[in-house]
């Protein structure tokens, strides 16, 4: 046995390197095992799920970019253009990086001189939309501030320009004709997915009122679309081939006559009150005033909360549009109507007279007319003419109030004209039946007296006060007021039922007397053109009927009337105006009538007696229309 | 002394190395986007780190390892007053103070270090024959090792201090260590984890986290890996092919030249080109367990274990971050991660055991 030292170090040596070899192996086996390990990983990552991987690959690199079309133009008759979508910029940050997206939001604050901190917050509330709606910096970006972007864009790796189209309304008094436009509100978009249709989405720009709402499908036009090599920060690449062209809205030919929708301001100058001047054949629109009005042009950009609160909490409400929204009593131009349910009723004739020394008492109340000394012995034409209370008081107490409620609805009164506007009000027809519904409560034979002279619970619209005119004017044909030219053979006017000629004519000669026989509408007589018309002055209070008006404060004055058409043999323009707290009909309406025809007759040169070309043409596409000469 | 150094160099260390520089120079390359320029000269600055790292390489295999071993004390003192050096005089690169400028380059000396204390233990370890370790001498070793891993947490570098940890395990592993010590160290381990933890920076914290949920982040850390495994699947079976790799192009994927490169070649080579590189690395890996297997002593065996468990574990570190497995720590793929320091350091590195394989028959 060689048990010698170096044997036993040697033997010792032997297990020590046996034992360092198995560790050796051991290190080999987990090195390979855990390279095989992510060898495994790597196939599930690029192999199993390679294609989903694929996928998201493409949807990163490749974005969307969206084209906005131009909206359509809107013009007048002429061709004038009332609206139409002028280029913007929109300075926006692309959210869907964050690394360096507040260096970027400090970078621009301090370029355009903006508030950081709320542009911050602005970007935190954008927190609850997808990464792709990036933060709008700013809309409707000056020069200015569009070329200092542009010379930084290099280091704003967040920042990009978008060209945008930004609404601009030419005209004044425009605003409750046209409307506006805005972004769509969320709950827009989930109320009206299904009839804007799917390819409205959040940021884009719909017609909110007027026109523009109305017409919105026929104006918006279509989406293109454009793919885009991106990078990280959303910076362009480059563009890739696939695009769709936007294709541009339809541009909307309005019946308005601008020239006139102006001088009509022009002649309101001011006054709170509506105005409605139409084709009484055919139903265009040639101006529509409501007064105050509004600077539509103001909500095509960024509308202020505080400066929305001030429209809209505006005691004056110029966001109502009185010539649909708001409703009077008709006053004295309702006695067209008495006379109208009288004469087919049978009560009274042409000839019928009354005798009016000021007042009269019926069913043991006293009446008053409003011309104190009264106006003697007055047949129906000088009823109309002078616009007797006394005459229609006795008249209105034979009629029954559901005739005249039937006559009423017949040419229009208590139901929406179907204007192309949204938001019209009915007004209010009272009957017998009405009356059970909304007090519960049986009609009094003395309701009909206050009603006769157009005063009660009755409620129209200037605009159906338009329509009810022009019904008289083109020989009983009940029209649909409208802006829109192209609905013209469309829109067929329906005969009024049980109204006769014979009815009409006596009705139209004493329109004529109102003018040119020096009865209440005198004021709006022009030289060598007969005017129609019909004065109206509307109570607010029973009190203040005998009261010297010129004498009461504003707000309690009457609301002056004046409606009418023009001229007598084959009418071209019928009219409605309403003055609120005018006082008289005579005074504050008729003048406004008459500044507005001057301006029409001028620029349509009339030659009396002879009709226009033009309203020839009209009445052709009408259809129906009979003219009676 | 050519002559014998071309008879005797290994050559499928050479091929592999060589193979996996190309892949990083074609994976830079491909990554370039013409609308990013500060991408466009990394591939050939890569290249100049190459001709650097392999000139350093060789120049490292000249010397017998003996005599390196002899001179390592000397080698680590001067890596430690390096180290300091940075602490002081380093230069701030994204948060950390980790670089000293030596003319036109920034140096890494945290990287560098790495070589010296593998020579120094295995020549601690060496002179230790036959022992099993006691307590002492595992505090040598955590001297050894623990003194750098100080000082560049207090760059602060978490990625690189976390890879002198498995050049001291590994070393210790080897060696023999008793149960009871290793258990103590475990203990101070754990002791000392909360310490570690409330010493992370926020950041850091939130990447550990983000590894558990990568949702919990999309636009920052969680990004990355989310952006990584795009990359990576993307490529599919046979890659997007040379300069198709979108994800990467167009800069999608952040740290792409350097932590992330490995999901840029995913890109452009599919599953076949990651399936060659992992290849690469087991054969290298291989060979460096070959080497430790026949060296002719255990200062060898040391040399070639540390050094593989230098870039064995910062390649896994790697490959488990790109593929979300581990927690985004900022740790290089050797030899295929742009960097100059990084490259350097593992050449000099598989330097040393290709002299240990070179040596394997020498008296």
């Amino acid at each position: 046995m060689k048990m010698d030292y170096r044997e036993r170090k040697e033997f010792k040596d032997y297990h020590e390197e046996k034992r360092l070899e198995r560790r050796i192996l051991s290190i080999k086996y987990l090195t390979i095992s855990i390279l095989i390990l992510f060898l495994l990983d790597f196939w599930y990552l690029q192999v199993i799920r390679g294609k989903h991987f694929a996928l998201k690959a493409e949807s990163n690199r490749l974005k969307t970019v969206q084209l906005r079309p131009h909206r359509g133009v809107i013009k007048d008759r002429e061709g004038k253009i009332i609206a139409s979508s002028k280029p913007s910029f929109t300075i926006l940050i692309n959210r869907e990086r964050g690394a360096d997206l507040g260096k970027s939001l400090e970078r621009v604050a301090s370029l355009l001189r903006l508030d950081l901190k709320e542009l911050g917050s602005r970007l935190q509330k954008m927190k609850n939309f997808t990464e792709t709606e990036p933060l709008i910096v700013k809309k409707d970006a000056t020069f200015e501030e569009v070329a200092v972007i542009s010379a930084h864009l290099d280091e704003l790796s967040h920042v990009s320009i978008q060209e945008d189209f930004k609404r601009h309304y030419d005209g004044r008094g425009v605003a409750h004709v046209v409307g506006y436009v805005g972004e769509i509100s969320e709950r827009e978009l989930r109320q009206e997915r299904e009839t804007l249709g799917a390819e409205i989405g959040m940021g884009d720009v719909i017609g909110k009122s007027g026109i523009e709402k109305k017409y919105d499908g026929w104006l918006r036009g279509e989406k293109g679309f454009k793919l885009v090599e991106v990078d990280s920060m959303g910076k362009v690449i480059k563009e890739v081939k696939e695009r769709k062209a936007p294709r541009e809205g339809n541009p909307l030919f309005l019946s308005i006559k601008m020239d006139l929708q102006e001088a009509l301001m022009d002649a309101l100058n001011g006054e709170v009150g509506a105005a409605v001047f139409l084709n009484p054949k055919t139903g265009e629109i040639y101006a529509l005033a409501s007064n105050p009005s509004y600077d539509p042009n103001e909500f095509a950009g960024h509308l202020p909360s505080a400066r929305w609160k001030e429209l809209s909490s505006d005691p004056s409400h110029p966001m109502m549009n009185r010539a649909i929204q708001a409703t009077y009593p008709p006053g004295s131009t309702f006695k067209v109507l008495i006379a109208i349910a009288a004469l087919e009723k049978g009560i009274i004739t042409e000839n019928t007279t009354f005798y009016c020394p000021g007042s009269t008492i019926i069913y043991g109340r006293k009446y008053s007319c409003w011309k104190e000394g009264g106006h003697g012995v007055v047949n129906l034409h000088r009823a109309i003419v002078h616009s007797c209370n006394v005459y229609f008081y006795r008249v209105g107490s034979m009629l029954d109030i559901d005739d005249i409620a039937h006559y009423a609805s017949q040419f229009g009164f208590g139901k929406p004209t179907r204007i192309d506007l949204f938001y019209e009000v009915n007004g209010i027809v009272p009957s017998s039946l009405w009356k059970k519904k909304i007090y519960n409560e049986e009609w009094y034979k003395g309701e009909t007296i206050s009603v006769s002279i157009g005063q009660g619970p009755l409620k129209v619209t200037p605009l159906q006060m338009a329509t009810f005119i022009s019904a008289i004017a083109n020989g009983g044909y009940r029209i649909t007021p409208t802006f829109n030219m192209e609905m013209r053979a469309a829109n067929r006017p329906e005969k009024i039922r049980g109204l006769s000629e014979e009815t009409l004519r006596i009705v139209q000669n004493a329109l004529r007397g109102v003018v040119n026989e020096g009865g209440t509408g005198w004021r709006a007589k022009i030289e060598g053109i007969e005017i129609c018309g019909k004065t109206g002055t509307a109570q607010l209070t029973a009190a203040t009927a005998s009261k010297d008006t010129q004498l009461l404060p504003r707000e309690e004055k009457e609301h002056a009337w004046f409606i009418g058409y023009v001229p007598y043999e084959d009418p071209v323009i019928a009219f409605a105006i309403l003055i609120e707290h005018g006082g008289f009909g005579g005074e504050a309406a008729a003048p406004v009538a008459k500044k507005v025809l001057e301006v029409f007759f001028k620029a349509e040169e009339y030659k009396k007696p002879t009709m226009t070309a033009h309203a020839v043409d009209a009445g052709k596409n009408a259809g129906t229309i009979v003219t009676e000469n | 002394m050519l002559e014998r150094l071309s008879q005797r160099i290994d050559a499928t260390f050479l091929i592999v190395i060589l193979l996996i520089m190309s892949i990083s120079i074609i994976t830079l390359y491909s990554s370039v986007n013409s609308a990013q320029s500060y991408k466009a000269d990394l591939y050939r600055k890569q290249m100049l780190w190459f001709v650097v790292g392999t000139a350093l390489m060789i120049l490292t295999l000249l010397v017998d390892y003996h005599l390196l071993s002899a001179f390592s004390y000397i080698i680590y003192g001067a890596s430690i007053v390096a180290l300091i050096f940075t602490l002081i005089f380093g230069k701030h690169i994204s948060g950390s103070k980790s670089w000293i400028t030596l003319g036109p380059f920034n140096i890494q000396s945290s990287e560098l270090c790495k070589v010296s204390v593998i020579l120094l233990l295995a020549t601690f370890l060496n002179a230790k024959r036959g022992e099993k370790l006691g307590f002492f001498n595992v505090l040598g070793i955590v001297a050894i090792v623990g003194i750098p891993l100080c000082l560049i947490l207090l760059q602060p570098d978490l990625g690189t201090a976390l890879t002198y940890l498995p050049i001291a395990f590994v070393s210790m592993f080897l060696s023999g260590i008793r149960f009871r010590t290793l258990l103590t160290l475990f203990l101070i381990m754990i002791v000392m984890a909360p310490v570690v933890w409330l010493n992370l920076k926020d950041y850091q914290r939130e990447r550990i986290f983000t590894i558990l949920d990568p949702s919990r982040d999309p636009s920052g850390s969680g990004y990355q890996l989310i952006q990584s495994k795009i990359a990576i699947g993307s490529g599919m079976l046979f890659g997007k092919g040379l300069f198709s790799n979108t994800q990467s192009r167009l800069d999608f994927l952040p740290a792409q030249h350097t932590d992330f490169i490995l999901s840029v070649f995913g890109e452009v080579a599919g599953f076949a080109g990651i399936s060659f590189a992992i290849l690469l690395y087991a054969i290298l890996f291989n060979r460096m367990i070959d080497t430790a297997r026949v060296a002719r002593d255990r200062l060898g065996l040391f040399i070639s274990i540390g050094v593989l468990s230098m870039i064995a574990f910062q390649a896994f570190i790697n490959m488990g971050m790109v593929v979300g497995l581990l927690p985004t720590i900022g740790i290089p793929l050797p030899l295929l991660s742009y960097g100059g320091s990084s490259v350097v350091s593992t050449m000099m590195a598989l330097g040393l055991v290709m002299n240990v394989r070179m040596n394997r028959f020498a008296n």
